[in-house]
This record gives C-alpha cells, structure tokens and sequence, in this order.
C-alpha cells in the first residue's frame, strides 16, 4: 500500500510500511545516521535522524517512525538542524579527537559529521571514557577511546558472524564495547573476519596496517618483489578512488601494482584454478572412501579460525587443499626459488584474516587489504583513473572464470563443479546458477553421472552453527560444504573498501560486486579451470607432474595454524 | 573436571552443576542462573561464565554484559567482613594510615586482598562522610568511629566465630 | 476451588478479622491480639524479636488462651518503628523494644494499655490509632486492611476480607469487555509513573489476537525515597496476585511475571509463599473456579538496575538481556515480553483492582478529582516529622499532608520544598502548597506523580546540590544506549558540580538549560526524558540559588563545600569545645577569648557548627 507524504514541503508517495528514513532515502534525500544499520541494527539510539513530523511534541527518529498518510516530516528545520548538533557535540564530547593520527581520519562518518554541522567540538567538553589500545589481535585494532556506541559491530559479530566475541559491558556513561571480560581481543572469540571494521563509523575499529611493511619490501633492491591479488579486490579498488561500486577495475589495479613498484603482479584467480582441481580430487576421494565426510572449504581463513575456535571435532574435515593464495604463494617462491633467485611476496586481499593465514604459514611476507592498496597507490601518487589497463605477469597470470568466481559465495563450489562434472562426465556446464547467492544456507543436490552428492552453501558465520549441530546429532549429511565467512563471500570482506551504509545497503554492495565478477566470468572465453593452459603448463613443465612435490606444494601437511 | 576445583568447594560444584543441568539451553533464564551462581560462591566466578555460556548457549561476552549491566552482580569474591576504612581528609590528618597499617598487619594482606580464611577484605574509601567520627571505619556498613590504633585488635578480634 | 469453599474458609476466618476490624468478640475465644509489625523498615529495628518476646512472656504468665500474637503488614509509620497494634483496644505503640514486652503483657492482663509507648501528640497520648493525625485523613484502598491482616494466616485473613470474591466474580460472570469497561469507567490511572489510564491499556492488549500474551506486574520500585510497593506485596501479596489474574482473564493471557527488585527479600518471600498458596488452593493454575481460565505466575528477580521500572527494560530483563529500554512504538500491547501482547502494571496500581471490581466503577469513580481517581499511596520523607507511608484520596492538598498528616517541619525548621516523582520529578516550593495531589497539577508544576516518593527539604537544603544529587543518580542508573541520555546527562552533572565549585559562569548556566531540554526531548525512553527534571525545575523556583552560586560564590545552605565558610562570632565565649571537636586542628584560641578557625586547614566537616552550644560559629 502506498501513503502520501510531505517531505520538507514536497509530496511524495511512499510504500506504508516505510521508515522515514526510508522513504527519503528513496527520494534522494539524506538523513544522516550513526547506528542504523538495515535489519542488523536498529536501537534508534545515536539520536542523529531525528526528524520534525507535523503534530508531535517531539522531534523523532527517522530510523525507526514509520511514514503514515498526510504525514508532514521536515528533515532540515532549524530545530532538527540543532538537536543533530547537539547529538554529534555530546558524541564528540566523549571521543578521542586526535583526528590527524587516526586511521580514518577524512573517512570517518563522525568527523563528516562535524565539519557539516559546524559543531564546536569542545562545547561539553568533559570527561571521557578511558581506554588502552588493543592490538592483541592479528587483524583487528580496537580503540575504544574512539567508540560512539553505535553497536553495530556488535550486532554485526553477533547476528550476521555467529562470534559475538564483543558485547556492550558496563552501564550508563561507562558503557563500552568489550570482549568477555574485558580482555584483549587476540582472547575472545574474534575470528578476525573484519566484518565490524566495515561497519564502524569511526576509528573504534580498523584492520591492522601493514602498509610500513609492504613499503619496506618495496624499498629492497636485491629481492624480486611479487604482488599477487586476490579475485575481489579488482571490483572493490577503484572505489578507493571515489568510483562506482562494483567497477572492474583489474588492468587499471596490474597497472597500478607495477607502477609501486612491483616486479611481478600476478593473480589469485589462477592459485584458484588450482585449488579447483586439487580441490575436487580431494573431494572425490573422500567421497569414494566415505572419508572425513563433510569435506569443508578451508580456502576463508575466518572460517578455519571459527572452526578451531568453536568445532575442533570438525577440523579433520577441513580441506587439506591450501587457499588459492597460499597455493599461489607457494608456486611462486618455489618457481623462484628454484631458479636461486629471492622473492617477496605481497598479497592483496580483500580480507583482514589473511594476515593470520600468512603469518601462520609462513610462506608470504606481507598481506594488505584493498584499502591499504588504495592507501599505497595514493601515498605513491598514483593517478588511478587516469591509468592504462596492463595484464597480470606470466606464468601465474591466466586464468579462468572459474577462478575469478572464487570472490563470490558459491564461487568454489561452482567451480569445482565446472570442473568436476566435465572431469566425470565429458560435458561442460559453465553456469550453475543454482549455488550462487542466496539468504541463509543453500543447499543443493547435483548428481554427476551416477554419483549424487549433497552441497550446502554457507555465508555469513552465523549460518554455520546450525549446519554444524545438524552434521553433530546427525540430523544432516552433506558430502560438501563451502563457508565463506562474510556474508556473500570475498566479494564484501573485512578488507575492501569502505561504503556509507547510510546511503546504500550491505545486500545491494555485495549485488554490484558480485555483478560485476559474474559479467567479467561471462565474458570470458574459458570458464573451466581444465581449459586454464597456463595451468597445465606448470603441472607439467614446472612440477613435471611429481606428485609429492604437488602434494607438499599444494597441500597443508597438517592442519593446525599453529 | 580440574576447572571445577578452582571454582569452589565440592558442595558448591555440585550445586552449581545441578544448576547447569536444571537451565540448559534456557538462554532467557540467563539472570536467575546468573543469581542462583552468585549465591553458591558468593559472587560470580570467571570460569562459571565459561560452563554457564556453554550450557545456556550464550556467548561469554555477552553474559559478561549482563554481569556489568546489573549492580547487583560481583565477580570479585565478597568476605565475610568487608572493612572499609575512610582515608578522607579529616581521618588522614587524624592518623587513619597508622589505623590502616595496623589493620593490613594484624590481618596479613593488603588493600583489596581477602585473608585467606575468606573473612576479611580491606577496603579504603575517599570519605564515609562521618568526618565528625574521625578516624572511621565501616565493618559490613556499620561505622566505628573516633578510632585509636589500640582499638584495632579489640575491634577485630570481636569478629572471632 | 469453587464458591462453597471460598466462602467457608471466609466464614471460617472472618471472626478473628472483625474481632480486630470492629472488637466484636462473639467468634474467638481469646481476649486480646497483639500484631506485631512485620515489614521491612520494623524487622530492621528489631520486630521479630519483639513479637518473639512477647510469645515468650504470654507463656510465661499462661496466657496464651487470652492473648493471641501475630504478625502483621506495614502499618506505614515506619519512622517510628517497631510498631505493635493491639486489638480490640484498636491501640499503637511505637518504638517498641524487648524491654517493653513484660509491661505491655502484664498491663494488658488488667485490659490497661502502656501509655508511654502510645503515640503522642502536643504531649498527651492518643489511644485510638486511627485518631492519630497521621492516620485521620488517611483512605487506604491500595493498602486496604493491611493492619487486619496477620501475616501467620496471610491467605485466611484475605479471603476473610473479601479476598478471591472479585477473581470468582469475574471468572464466573463477566465477560472481558465487561472487566474492562468497569476498570475504564472506574477512572484508574498507572501508579507507577505516567499515570495511563488502565482499562485503556487492557483494552489495547486485549483487542491484539496472539497465541500468548502475558501480564506483568512491575515491582521494581527504584526511585530512591519510595517503598509503597514492597509494603503492599510484603502486607497484602494475595491483592496482586488477584489482580493479575483477573487482568489476564480480561486480556487473555494465561501467564504472568512480577519483576520484583532484587533487594526486596522479604517481600520476595512473602509473594512466593502466597503463589505457592494460590497454586495449592486452585486460586492460581489451571481452571480456576472451574472455568477455563488459567493462570500461571512466576517471580522475576531484577539484579539492580533502575532503568528496569522503564517497561520495556524490565521485558528485556525478564528476556535475560541488559535492560535497555527498546523504542516504543511497538508499545507492549503489541509487541511485548518476547514479542507478545503484554499489559504491564505496578504494584500499586493492580493493588486497586479487585476492590474496584467487589465495589463497582461508580464507588472508585467518586473518590478523588475530575482527572485523577482513587487514591494514591505516598512515602513521605526528609526534613519531616512523621515520614512513613500515606494513602491519601487524590486532591488533597500537599499542605495538608505536609503539615496535617507529616506533622510539619521538624527543629523548628523552614519549609523550603517538596520533591516529587523521585529522579523523574521536579521540586515544589512553598508557594504551591495548596495544589491539590493529581497527574494535571503536578504536571504543570514540572514535577510528576511518579510512584509517589515525597521528599521534605528546609532550609538546610542547597537546592542545586539536590538537583546533582539526582543527575549522580541518573548518571549511575542510565543504560547507556541513547547519546542524550548516556552523554548529555553526565554533562549536565559536569556543569553542576562547576556550579557547586563556584567555577561556572552565565553561560555555563544557558548551557545547562539547554542541556535539559536537549536531553528531555530526545532521549530514547522515559528515564532520559525525565532525567532533566529535578535540574529544571529547581531552576525554574530556585534559579536564584543557581545565580548565587554563580555569581557570588554562595550557598546559603552552607551544604556546598567550596562556597562554605565557618566563623567564629562575638558571640563566642572562648569555651574551646569546637576547637576540641575540630578533627583537622583548623580551630586555635585562647580559653574564655574568641576563638579563629584557620580557612586554609578547615576541611568543612561542620563539626564545630553542630559543636557549639552558643550560636557564635555560623557558615555562609
């Protein structure tokens, strides 16, 4: 059912049901807000959206009143304008505003804030909520001092990450977020997925910079310096740039990458395609042995993390088949290596956990998220709009769309089945829509040739506890089963580009990205991981297909990260 | 089995595991289980947390907001006879740190620290506001006034069983 | 359970209770009865081992076949506690000890009272308890027959007075519309803050379709200076529960909570013994009075929040969540206690229920004013004589109760206010003392009914000192959520305690003002938009203390320490006794000269001021 509204003296038809918020969200009218967050977190609790509707007494929350007929909202009089001030000043008032050495600093919505509102920072200045740094964690930073308490890391962790390894503690003005009693992060349940850093609207949360690092990699003359970049970073980097959601922007970041000064840009998509193949054998084996069965994914390392942390029982199900960024890492140092040359290697990912996987590995020196690559590009001077397409350095630079839809929830298992089905049966199926992205868990049955095996797909860890306890009380079986640990896999990870979930949801952030791999799958001549030549050519030529050199090559010997 | 021992004695574990079964898996009823706790060991224990997010199936952090959200809820272990001596002014100048140290001695812990029997805990405050009493201290919420270090052991002793 | 046997356990019962109510002594065979207060403000003083005494010394004369010993419920005058009534004298003594109990037995064996533990008034002893001028003006409806009831026989006693006969009523007769029509047409209205009409509340609950629904009864009674709802479940828990069920046959929820506050044990106890009693006698449970309702009640226990009286805090406390109120809309009605229709009560408010319904609408509806019905129960306290709890019919004058029924101001003290509504209400000055008691008129004065916490200040009182006292307390007590609430407040406290230091300007005065608005009109929930109100509404009858302290350093309570001076008059006889006193040795002279405090030492403890016996120390 529709409603007539008048919005600042306009009219406008809007759905009932609608939150004011909503309905000028829909008609291009901002309403600034610190704690709302669509479905997740809705506390109508920083005080920023209020509104005037005709007939009140007081001013109300846009987040959370709903539009009804005739309803008169004005979003910009001067008491709305005022109370808004007031709101942001007192929030000011309690947060650490050493601005210029904030991670955030011009990113972050509070300081927006501020500057829009002309409020006077120090107008209650007062008391404020002390705190120490906590950079126990090897991905997260948390800096209480500059929480607002928005909350929305903590429905985040809780209800879209099945971890709330963060709660609100205390009460009244001491009220903060914190871990069970109050220990440092690197002792809760936190899986590093950074979920909570995409939220935070301040510097309370941000990822750990591994920029210095990676500049000292490039500052060494006598090491060839590998970059390799993961699937969903290239849909995700130019927004760094103030680009369109969702731009595909690969040939512009390869050029970007080798004009920081890397040797070699090379590409995740192609250790994806060989994660499909080992992947699948593994697969096939299990199966055929009725081993271990489910064969879990292990290729998100905040899912191996959740999976030490909370199901230790289920950790020989994980895949022994290394993530395509380690399997490339490892292909890259032993064709170097090989050869007695030195290599480092920088990995850019869109994935704040990845920095535990390589520090637990071992094999790649630096992992940055794709916002440390915009970061670099920028503190390097790079014109990123302005650059020209390049393509990704030989040998590990070709690949199929069955890598490149590793970014996407669905992606491996889509791949692997690409590959598997064609393995099995001869026939090449290149979409199989029926994994790709969906609310909650999927589940899917397929049957190659005679074989029939049960799939589920998983996003968002708060999906997987029920799979688990199912699998536990052995109410379920399933052969396979992919987690990604953000919701709609890499695509929307810890570590891409911020969005103003103010202006756009987190559903349609993860659409446009995942659009734009899928577009780029579809235009590509090869979607099977078995036409990949590039792959075959080092299978044979580089490993001359020695099976133990594959194997430890390939493959975790065991796997504890630790 | 060796985290039970920690938490209390043998009868308080017992209980508190009567307690897990009788709630489990009933995450609303998160508060009484939270009070019934803190009555077997006197307040709430860190490694109880643990069993009862298990049991209940809540996270640990988000009981521990619970904890810190209701005054009610201790996770320092509470003595028998808390003693709270006031180091306000008027009792400073009137000699309340002689008073103090003779307590701390006669009791063998330091502020904060409970005796090993479990009896007593010193505390210090900023002022009981009984500044007229001075030097003052509470014992349970009941103030003794006008205080001479002579008086400490008479005074404590009193609380012999 | 069914009217046959409710009747006779009322026949059965009903000669001890008029015995007491009327002296009618036709249906017991004992002379006397002595009831020993049993609440919580007398046990503290000791009233169990009064009663246990007086047991002991009726054994001891054999006089157990004439003198009858019971407890009994909070009779109100806590102040004077331990309070023992003796029946059918209809007679109360006050301050009673161990000591007293053999001269109260052996008196009471010749049918004579002890006159020194009466009550008494311009020297003389008033016999009656109701002729006292504390109880003269006194209705008691909420509180009704608690002095009757004995706690030993809690269950027979209620149902002797009628008790159960409105739950059977309305089971067996009414139909929902008309349980709600009468509470509606009855004119009651919340006592537990904002004063919602009740029958509107059902109604609303009623009318939503919904597989569960649920009835709480809120008795988390928080505000400080308030405890009418712990003395009605601790003298009458059987009044409450009657009304829930009733309630939830009018709404059509078969369940019910009473969030208790965790720091009311006895009334905890009490309560429990009374469901369990309700349970065993089919009063409570499944098909009561052989119909086909049931109910079902169960406590909840609070752990210590204050913003657990806000509804839906306590509906997320119940849920074993931290109490953060939750944005009304949805109101409980619609979505409540885990997402059902609820009707959420307090104490006092479901204590009118079942006399409603025994008495009709029309005889509620006659008590009181045009906009607020019945009565309202009021823990009188502060700077006043008798401080205790009152029932008062709605209208009566704050004077009345004041200076009538609290005796006035004690020490011969100024009367300087009355603070009202607890953290949420706002203070009255005198030039308001004749207002008559209801949600309208308080309202407009910038105070609130609340849950009827009056607190008495004179002179001695800095009203700007008050004022911080209850922002501490908000601050402490507020959740956390919303910005105006968690921020603004401590902000407010900031600027009072510059106030209070002498540090703060004009300015900071406009800010503090605009502060309070800001905070009023936007907080999430009703504790932030009533924290404001003690600030604005000293500043709206005492900004002048506000400008005092301000501009000329002063508090003429002498109660803010850094504005506080003490000196040593003329007047002064050199007598040495302040300077004895003095704990920080600020006080020097020679004996029989003046002596001089040294303000540098001086540490405002007010020792010497209360030391002097000659007036010659004064502070300002």
């Amino acid at each position: 059912m529709e409603v007539n509204i008048i919005i600042d003296g306009k009219k406008y038809v809007a759905n009932s049901g609608d939150t004011i918020l909503k309905a000028a969200k829909d008609n291009g009218i901002e309403i600034p807000t610190l704690c709302f967050l669509k479905d997740v977190n809705e506390p109508a609790s920083c005080r920023v959206c209020v509104v005037e509707v005709e007939g009140m007494r007081n001013l109300v929350t846009s987040c959370s009143t709903k539009v009804r007929e005739g309803m008169n909202i004005k979003t910009n009089s001067s008491k709305v304008l005022e109370a808004r001030k007031t709101a942001i000043e007192l929030l000011v008032s309690n947060h650490n505003k050493n601005c210029l050495n904030c991670s955030k600093n011009l990113k972050c919505s509070l300081q927006k804030l501020c500057e829009q509102y002309h409020c006077d920072t120090e107008k209650f200045a007062g008391e404020c909520i002390a705190s120490e740094v906590d950079d126990s964690n090897f991905a997260i930073v948390r800096d209480v001092s500059k929480c607002i308490l928005c909350g929305k890391c903590v429905a985040v962790c809780a209800k879209k990450q099945g971890c709330a390894a963060i709660s609100k503690i205390n009460r009244g003005f001491e009220t903060k977020i914190g871990t069970a009693f109050d220990k440092p992060l690197n002792e809760s349940s936190c899986v590093g997925c950074g979920q909570c850093v995409l939220v935070c609207p301040t510097g309370a949360l941000t990822q750990k910079n591994d920029l210095s690092r990676v500049l000292s990699i490039l500052g060494k003359d006598d090491v060839i310096k590998v970059a390799q970049v993961a699937p969903a970073v290239r849909v995700s980097i130019a927004e760094e740039f103030g680009e369109e959601i969702g731009t595909f922007a690969e040939g512009r970041m390869v050029s970007a990458l080798k004009e920081c000064g890397f040797d070699y840009v090379f590409d995740v998509n192609m250790g994806a395609d060989f994660t499909v193949i080992e992947e699948a054998n593994e697969l096939i084996e299990k199966v055929t042995k009725n081993e271990n069965l489910p064969l879990f994914t292990s290729c998100c390392p905040a899912w191996f993390n959740y999976v030490q942390k909370n199901y230790p029982e289920f950790e020989k199900n994980l895949s022994s088949t290394k993530s395509p960024n380690e399997m490339l890492g490892s292909l890259v140092k032993y064709y170097f290596e090989s050869q007695g040359k030195k290599v480092e290697i920088v990995s850019v990912m869109p994935c704040t956990a990845k920095k535990r996987e390589i520090l637990a590995r071992g094999t790649i020196d630096a992992s940055m998220t794709t916002r440390e690559l915009g970061e670099l590009i920028k503190l390097k001077g790079i014109n990123f709009s302005k650059l020209e397409d390049s393509k990704f350095d030989d040998p590990f630079g070709e690949y199929t769309g069955a890598g490149l839809i590793f970014g996407v929830t669905g992606g491996v298992t889509e791949a692997a089945l690409r590959y598997a089905v064609y393995k099995l049966t001869g026939k090449k199926q290149d979409i199989i829509e029926d994994v790709r992205y969906s609310d909650g868990v999927k589940e899917v049955t397929v049957s190659i040739g005679d074989k029939k095996l049960k799939l589920a797909i998983i996003h968002g860890l708060a999906n997987a506890p029920q799979v688990m306890e199912d699998i536990k009380a052995g109410k379920k079986h399933y052969d396979f089963i992919e987690v990604m640990a953000c919701p709609g896999g890499c695509v929307n990870g810890g570590g891409q580009s911020f969005v103003d979930y103010s202006k756009i949801d987190v559903e349609e952030v993860i659409k446009k990205r995942s659009a734009a791999i899928y577009k780029a799958d579809g235009d590509m001549k090869f979607k099977n991981t078995d036409d990949n030549a590039g792959v075959k050519k080092i299978y044979e030529d580089l490993l001359h297909n020695d099976h133990e050199l594959i194997h430890k090559l390939f493959h975790y010997t065991d796997t504890k990260f630790n | 089995m060796c985290n039970c021992i920690r938490l209390g004695t043998e009868e308080q574990v017992s209980e508190f595991n009567a307690l897990l079964d009788e709630y489990k898996g009933q995450k609303d009823n998160i508060m009484i289980v939270l009070q019934k706790t803190q009555g077997i060991f006197g307040y709430i224990p860190e490694m109880s947390v643990k069993m009862i997010a298990e049991a209940l199936k809540i996270a640990e952090s988000e009981i521990y907001g619970i904890i810190t959200f209701y005054s009610q809820f201790t996770l320092t272990p509470k003595a028998k006879y808390n003693l709270d001596i006031c180091l306000g002014t008027a009792c400073f100048v009137l000699g309340a740190q002689d008073i103090l140290d003779k307590i701390l001695a006669k009791l063998g812990v330091k502020v904060g620290e409970m005796t090993k029997d479990g009896k007593w805990i010193v505390t210090s405050c900023r002022c009981l506001g009984c500044c007229g009493l001075a030097p003052a201290i509470t014992i349970n919420g009941e103030v003794y006034g006008k205080l001479k270090v002579e008086d400490v052991d008479k005074i404590i002793d009193g609380f012999a069983d | 359970m069914n009217l046959e046997s409710l009747e006779s356990l009322k026949k059965k019962y009903l000669a001890e209770v008029e015995f007491r109510r009327k002296g009618d002594t036709s249906g017991v065979d004992y002379k006397y009865n002595i009831m020993v207060c049993g609440g919580t403000g007398c046990r503290s003083c000791k009233s169990k081992k009064v009663q246990e005494k007086l047991e002991e010394v009726i054994k001891a004369h054999n006089l157990e076949k004439e003198i009858m010993v019971n407890g009994v419920g909070c009779f109100g005058l806590c102040v004077n506690g331990p309070i023992v009534l003796v029946y059918p004298q209809d007679a109360m003594y006050e301050k009673v000890s161990v000591d007293d109990c053999e001269e109260i037995i052996t008196n009471l064996q010749e049918g004579k009272l002890v006159e020194r533990l009466l009550h008494h008034e311009n020297g003389k002893a008033v016999e009656k308890k109701d002729e006292i001028d504390f109880c003269k003006k006194q209705k008691y409806i909420a509180r009704n027959n608690a002095e009757y009831m004995s706690l030993e026989n809690i269950l027979g006693d209620y149902i002797a007075l009628d008790g159960y006969a409105a739950l059977h009523k309305v089971v067996t007769t009414m139909s929902q519309e008309d349980v709600i029509k009468t509470i509606k047409d009855s004119g009651l209205r919340g006592r537990g803050g904002a004063g919602f009409p009740t029958g509107n509340k059902w109604e609303f609950t009623r009318v939503v379709e919904a597989p569960q629904k649920y009835v709480i009864c809120n008795a988390d009674e928080g505000d400080p200076g308030a405890f009418m709802d712990r003395s009605i479940i601790e003298s009458n828990p059987h009044a409450i529960i009657e009304a829930m069920a009733i309630c939830g046959y009018a709404i059509g929820a078969s369940k019910g909570f009473v969030y208790l506050r965790a720091e009311y044990p006895l009334a905890g106890e009490r309560l429990q013994s009374a469901i369990d009693e309700a349970n065993k006698m089919g009063l409570l449970g499944e098909n009561i009075f052989g119909t086909n309702f049931s109910f079902d009640l169960q406590i909840k226990y609070g752990a210590g929040a204050f913003v657990c009286g806000e509804e839906t805090a306590l509906m997320r406390s119940i849920e074993g969540k931290r109490g953060e109120p939750t944005l009304k809309p949805p109101y409980p009605a619609e979505k409540g206690l885990y997402g059902c229709p609820s009707v959420i009560n307090n104490v006092e408010t479901l204590a009118n229920i079942a006399q409603i319904i025994n008495n009709g609408a029309a005889w509620f509806n006659s008590i009181g004013t045009n906009d607020s019905k019945g009565t309202k129960v009021f823990a009188l306290t502060g700077k006043i004589k008798n401080s205790g709890l009152i029932e008062l019919p709605m209208g009566t004058t704050i004077r009345e109760i004041i200076y009538d029924i609290g005796g006035g101001i004690p020490n011969g003290k100024k009367f300087k206010a009355v603070q009202m509504g607890g953290p949420s209400g706002g203070c009255i000055p005198e030039e308001y003392l004749d207002t008559p008691i209801d949600y309208k008129s308080l309202n407009d004065l910038g105070s609130m009914m609340g849950s009827g916490g009056m607190i008495v200040v004179d002179e001695d009182t800095c009203m700007v000192n008050l004022a911080k006292f209850f922002l501490q307390f908000t601050r402490d007590e507020s959740c956390g959520k919303c910005t105006p609430c968690r921020i603004g407040n401590k902000r407010i406290l900031e600027i009072l305690d510059k106030i209070t230091d002498g540090k703060a300007t004009m300015e900071d005065l406009d800010k503090l003002e605009d502060l309070c608005h800001y905070v009023k009109n936007n907080s999430l929930c009703g504790l932030g938009q009533t924290s404001p109100n003690p600030v604005l509404s000293t500043l709206k009858y005492f900004r002048h203390e506000y400008i005092e302290h301000i501009k000329d350093h002063k508090c003429r309570a002498g109660v803010c320490k850094a504005l506080t001076s003490y000196r040593i008059t003329d007047k002064c006889i050199g007598c040495s006794a302040c300077s004895r006193q003095c704990p920080v040795g600020a006080i020097t002279g020679e004996v029989r000269k003046k002596f001089d405090i040294n303000d540098e030492k001086c540490i405002k403890c007010g020792k010497c001021f209360e030391t002097c016996r000659f007036g010659a120390i004064v502070k300002g």
